[in-house]
């Protein structure tokens, strides 16, 4: 068999620069032609059907419901068709299909990118940039952010805001008729570059840049929000990690720091007293007015269990002087000074059922997502260890102190503060601005929760909290001082909110193994809200 | 009354059907639409780096050829059927041997024997059609009894034989025998209902005619044991759907219809509850993104072709179909899509709705029951064909594995189409009055 002659003249023809028009008119020529095709076929009759002659009696005529029947199946299957070919942008799991796995240059889904996201002023804090290897997601202020708005990444996949947002940052669900427009231009010009809308958050990068700044390279976790509708102005967990430099190595090597966890969201620590909040409201919902005696040598439930101190006691010891114990205290002084025994006392007094009540009425008991649609990495964990059995008084009284077995983690303490400000009703917190502020839960009735909040006034005003009292602004607080066992240093929890008689923002800090609440977090706190007073956010 | 009722419109007829599109076979357009497809198809492959020789115009060379053999077939014979259809097969054929060979050196190559299967499948029409036109296919009436014992004894030997590949059965060569239960079975069934048509006619679903229906559920069960024993559950899906269509065409009642769909669900449910293949099917058609490189990956990548075609597709020639897993067989629609976008794919349905309609009419103009209940038959079965075809690809149904006629890869299958095309052409043939 002779070598087969090549068609040279052809293809010489089809290298030719003006062969892609004359290709790009024989294609519509085609369709043309074609249409015109079966559109005669269509229309012509196929020819009535046999009589029923003499000699033949029977015969079987098509029943007119297949032509509906056939009609319907029809339609579906264009229907079905177009939900891919025409409006697949429509699913995020498909296009994010085609980005990874679809060689094909040319499918518009390449073209397709994620809208920006921004901070509450405008300020971007994810962008997407076009490579030499597609779309890629720059974050330009880095692991400021690297929590809250996550990655996404082609090959680590998606976190944080980058992945609850996605629908919005793609431009899904159509709105109106402007959305129908686009839709249908979309269709028509196949426009290779399209951008999904900008999304805003509520974050604020000025404050949040500060806050990381503040805790440097210690670990901790600050969240900031607005009381009344839950928008959280400012999230931080350190260590923190770059997402412009994402290698695979970093997901699978064991950290102690753990530079991946969102320690605000999903942290697990002892709260110390700045869960003295919660007991305290639960036993102004009880009706707790009267005093408790504080003694010197402490307070315990059995002779086999090691009394709960003050914590003056430790430094009259350290001294070497003697502790006089604080005497009788109503509830505001103990918050003040933020007493051991008397809370420890109380707990028992106001028993595991109401606490665990209360801690089950704030919605902190099961997990919540923080963004708009549900994500991993923006689920708030819920409480550990939150039921208190009156079986075991000394847990009930260790848990009142905020050294039991129960754990939290900055946001669920920074929610309790917000509904304490928030006549007792605990916000849902948002990261995305909402035209209908939720709530997730209540922490006590309205009353209590005004009485609460000028006993968390007096803390700054003449209890543990003085450290943060500013002439110009009020704030209300409570300071912890969550010790870990061993010889480690307590974590270092600060709470508040303020301005105190309109509240606005509700805050928590964490500063792991920082020491006291006040060495810590408290300054960070204070540097934190002078820095926002500065720019005018509380003026009235 | 009514007679005059009835002439007065009639009157002013005559000057419309002036108008009526005559030509069946539109030889021009027909020839410029293969002559400008497959220009374009060489020139994709060309600015694709490839060189084109001479036996890359041979699709084109055989099916202008076969073409005219056919076509001279019928205006030798004096053709009398319905119009449209020759010049609406040739017109499939011709987008079949297109994106045939548009996947030619990219995907599962046409080289060698496959290029003899459409001229080949064209001689096969023109044979059928000329033993069945004019009522001679009731001389092949008496044949019914045995198709199904070949039918039995195909899948019977295949099942002892044939060669385990991609979940099925196949004869030597990569050979699908049992394709040829669709031209079988069909025969089969239209001998006993049109033998038993008293007994059927004016049945409904609770007053059956017990001893036929025991008798047809039997043979059809012991069928359909042995295909789902071949794992052939899309030939089961199939052959059922078609029996269906035609119980209710004989009995004219849609009680069948009705009651039946329910039972094909529920029996359906529990084959697959033990069938691992067929289930593995059902899943990543629930939810094709759960395993979208694994169970998904070849109905997303035909979807993600179809997306990047869009609207007016990146034309005949401008797309990449050897980015699709096995696209020759299951998935052509897909290629086929992407090329000439959703555009194309309606013009293409608006073709076969067209060949499905001519195939109905051609079944109702023979006054023989039995060639009528055939052509019934193959008319559903390429309705249902096509339609479980498009579906498993744009996701309505599951993937089957049944072929799209005439547009498929596929030697078996296409001549198997073509006999039945060329059965339709000569049930439609009668003798004019």
């Amino acid at each position: 068999m002779p070598d087969p002659e090549t068609l040279d003249i052809l293809e010489n023809l089809f290298r030719e620069d003006a062969w892609t028009t004359v290709a790009t008119v024989l294609r519509w020529g085609f369709l043309v032609v074609f249409a015109r095709m079966a559109w005669l076929v269509w229309i012509c009759p196929p020819g009535p059907a046999a009589t029923k002659s003499a000699k033949r009696k029977v015969v079987i005529t098509w029943l007119r419901g297949w032509g509906i029947v056939w009609g319907i199946l029809l339609l579906a299957l264009g229907a079905r068709q177009a939900t891919w070919q025409l409006l697949g942008r429509r699913s995020t799991e498909f296009v994010s299909f085609m980005q990874k796995y679809d060689r094909r240059e040319f499918n518009p889904a390449h073209g397709v990118r994620p809208g920006r996201l921004q901070d509450r002023f405008g300020k971007d804090l994810a962008v997407s940039a076009m490579t030499d290897q597609g779309i890629r997601r720059v974050y330009p202020l880095g692991p400021f952010f690297a929590h809250t708005i996550g990655y996404n990444h082609p090959m680590y996949g998606m976190s944080g805001l980058e992945s609850s947002a996605r629908r919005d940052l793609m431009g899904y669900g159509l709105g109106g008729v402007e959305d129908l427009k686009a839709l249908g231009l979309e269709l028509v010009d196949r426009e290779r570059s399209a951008e999904g809308p900008t999304v805003q958050t509520t974050l604020d990068a000025g404050l949040q840049r500060r806050a990381v700044k503040l805790l440097g390279d210690r670990k901790g976790a600050v969240v900031i929000l607005e009381v009344e509708t839950g928008e959280i102005r400012c999230l931080v967990s350190t260590p923190s990690f770059d997402p412009n430099r994402l290698r695979g190595k970093q997901f699978s090597q064991q950290r102690s720091d753990a530079p991946f966890l969102n320690r605000a969201l999903a942290g697990q620590y002892p709260p110390g007293s700045v869960f003295k909040i919660l007991v305290a409201a639960s036993a102004l919902d009880q009706g707790f007015s009267g005093r408790l005696d504080t003694p010197p040598k402490g307070f315990t439930t059995s002779p086999s269990t090691p009394p709960i101190r003050d914590h003056g006691y430790y430094t009259a010891q350290q001294k070497g002087k003697t502790w006089q114990g604080y005497g009788p205290l109503d509830l505001g002084t103990g918050l003040a000074k933020s007493s051991n025994v008397f809370f420890a006392r109380l707990g028992i007094e106001v028993g595991g059922d109401a606490l665990t009540s209360t801690l089950r009425s704030t919605g902190l008991t099961r997990s919540f997502s923080l963004g708009p649609e549900p994500e991993p990495t923006l689920t708030v964990a819920p409480l550990v260890g939150a039921v208190l059995s009156d079986d075991r008084p000394y847990g009930i009284a260790q848990t009142s102190i905020g050294q039991g077995t129960l754990l939290v983690n900055p946001m669920h303490i920074a929610l309790l503060s917000a509904a304490v400000a928030n006549e007792g009703v605990i916000p849902e917190p948002r990261l995305t601005p909402s035209s209908r502020p939720g709530s997730i839960g209540r922490l006590c009735t309205p009353e209590s929760a005004e009485t609460l909040k000028w006993m968390m006034y007096k803390v700054v005003q003449g209890g543990t909290g003085r450290g943060i009292r500013m002439k110009d602004l009020a704030v209300a607080g409570k300071t912890g001082t969550a010790q870990t066992g061993g010889d480690r240093p307590s974590h270092s929890w600060f709470t508040g909110f303020t301005p105190v008689s309109e509240p606005k923002w509700a805050f928590c800090v964490l500063v792991e193994e920082g020491g006291y609440g006040s060495a810590a977090a408290l300054p960070l706190a204070r540097a934190l809200l002078l820095a926002a007073m500065e720019r005018g956010e509380f003026a009235p | 009354m009514s007679r005059k009722k009835r002439k007065s419109p009639s009157r002013k007829r005559p000057a419309k059907k002036k108008k009526e599109p005559k030509p069946p076979v539109r030889f021009p357009a027909l020839f410029s639409l293969m002559t400008v497809g497959m220009v374009l198809v060489l020139s994709a492959r060309v600015l694709d780096g490839e060189t084109i020789t001479v036996y890359d115009l041979a699709p084109y060379v055989l099916w202008t050829g076969s073409t005219f053999l056919l076509c001279s077939m019928f205006w030798s014979g004096g053709y009398q059927g319905p119009k449209a259809l020759p010049g609406a097969i040739l017109a499939l054929s011709a987008v079949g041997v297109l994106v045939r060979s548009r996947m030619a050196g990219t995907v599962e190559g046409l080289d060698g024997l496959a290029l003899w299967v459409q001229p080949l499948g064209f001689v096969w029409m023109g044979l059928a059609w000329a033993a069945s036109r004019r009522g001679r296919l009731e001389v092949w009436r008496g044949i019914g009894p045995i198709t199904y014992v070949l039918g039995l004894a195909l899948v019977a030997g295949l099942l002892m034989l044939g060669n385990r590949f991609r979940g099925a059965f196949y004869g030597p060569g990569g050979m699908t025998p049992s394709e040829l239960l669709k031209l079988l079975i069909p025969f089969w069934l239209a001998w006993g209902f049109a033998a038993a048509h008293e007994n059927w006619r004016d049945r409904t679903i609770w007053n059956p005619p017990v001893l036929n229906l025991i008798g047809l559920c039997l043979y059809w069960g012991i069928l359909c044991a042995l295909l789902v024993l071949q794992r052939d559950l899309g030939m089961v899906v199939l052959l059922s759907l078609m029996l269906l269509v035609m119980v209710v065409q004989v009995t004219r009642s849609w009680s069948w219809a009705v009651i039946s769909a329910g039972g094909i669900a529920v029996a359906g449910w529990a084959v697959l509850q033990w069938m691992e293949h067929g289930a593995r099917r059902v899943d990543a058609w629930l939810d094709p993104f759960a395993d979208p490189t694994g169970a998904g990956w070849q109905v997303l990548q035909g979807l993600s072709g179809l997306y990047a075609g869009g609207l007016l597709g990146t034309g005949l020639g401008g797309g990449r179909p050897d980015r699709l897993p096995i696209a020759g067989s299951d998935f052509v629609y897909a290629v086929y899509g992407e090329e000439l976008g959703f555009i194309g794919c309606v013009i293409l349905l608006l073709l076969f709705a067209a060949v499905i309609k001519q195939a109905a009419g051609a079944a109702q103009k023979n006054p023989d029951l039995f060639s009528t209940i055939l052509g019934v038959a193959l008319t559903a079965q390429l309705a249902i064909q096509m339609f479980v075809n498009i579906a498993g690809v744009v996701t309505l149904l599951p993937v089957t594995g049944i072929p799209l006629p005439y547009i498929s890869q596929g030697g078996t299958s296409f001549w198997v189409a073509s006999i039945q095309f060329g059965l339709l052409l000569g049930i439609g043939d009668t003798k004019s009055k």
